[in-house]
């Protein structure tokens, strides 16, 4: 796990009508997340937060969520990563470190596979550890190859 | 240290307060800034911490610090649950966007460490702890999260 230069909590709302299984849902655009490259993210659930910061309820479990995230070359560069799996709770407090590569975030989407634990109007947060590309000469010899 | 976090030689606690309802049964929604603290804002930081405090003159604050922070036990677990923190860097861009709180507190079982940055200066007056909704305050201890800064 590296150290965090940066930090930003998104979250995508399911709706106002239970989501299907199946059903993708891509994120909002965040200004803060553009021309960036993400480091690392994780998820939380209501065990580690209750209301998101817009005051939505947050999902009371990630199984059966997963997220694609796509490069800024529409490429699959994190397809169906279980969300579960991305929460700190279960990997001894450890966020997902990934290779950096620049997020292309409006393109990017969680699926639901298995809605029973999804309910109408919840949230499902994800934190995105990342560096801005204008910083990223600064701290690349952190991911040097 | 905890993980892989840059080595500090120092730290320095700041406290920020919270406001309760008439009933003192919640705290009010909102945000709760950091107070002016212009020492720390020269320094370079390397890592954080929260643990909960008081004024409480019945509880000295050392043993609210030790016997405390162990997160999720009873009427504690619903602060920390609803509450975000934002710091801004010396720039004036956000270092940290509603990080939750939760994964703050160093004394949480066997499942969180402390996390750090890369070392940075923080605008601390611009920084705040962010409650989206009425969070539970059943305890007379809880009034406010000891913030503790590690730099060199």
């Amino acid at each position: 796990m590296k150290p965090i230069v940066r930090s930003y909590l998104t979250e995508i709302n399911v709706g106002t009508t239970q989501p299907g299984n199946g059903t993708n849902i891509n994120f909002k655009d965040y200004p803060q997340l553009r021309d960036i490259f993400i480091t690392g993210f994780a998820f939380y659930d209501v065990n580690q937060v209750v209301a998101s910061p817009s005051g939505k309820t947050v999902v009371s479990t990630l199984t059966g969520i997963t997220v694609t995230l796509l490069d800024i070359y529409n490429m699959e560069m994190i397809y169906q990563y279980p969300a579960f799996d991305a929460n700190p709770i279960n990997a001894s407090g450890f966020y997902r470190d990934i290779y950096p590569f620049q997020l292309q975030l409006t393109k990017s989407f969680i699926t639901i596979l298995d809605n029973t634990a999804v309910a109408a109007n919840e949230s499902v947060i994800i934190n995105f550890f990342y560096i801005p590309i204008k910083e990223w000469k600064k701290y690349a010899a952190y991911y040097a190859r | 240290m905890l993980g892989n976090n840059p080595k500090s030689t120092k730290f320095r606690r700041i406290f920020v307060p919270f406001q309760r309802d008439n009933d003192l049964n919640s705290i009010i929604t909102g945000r709760y800034y950091f107070p002016e603290n212009p020492e720390l804002e020269k320094k370079t930081i390397t890592g954080i911490q929260i643990h909960f405090g008081g004024d409480d003159i019945s509880i000295d604050n050392a043993t609210i610090l030790q016997s405390v922070p162990a997160f999720n036990i009873g009427s504690w677990s619903g602060i920390s649950l609803n509450s975000f923190l934002t710091l801004y860097a010396n720039d004036g861009s956000e270092k940290l966007s509603n990080f939750p709180v939760y994964g703050l507190f160093n004394q949480i079982p066997t499942r969180f460490q402390r996390i750090a940055f890369i070392p940075g200066k923080i605008n601390i007056p611009k920084s705040y702890i962010f409650f989206p909704g009425q969070a539970s305050a059943v305890t007379t201890v809880v009034l406010g999260y000891s913030i503790t800064f590690f730099y060199n």
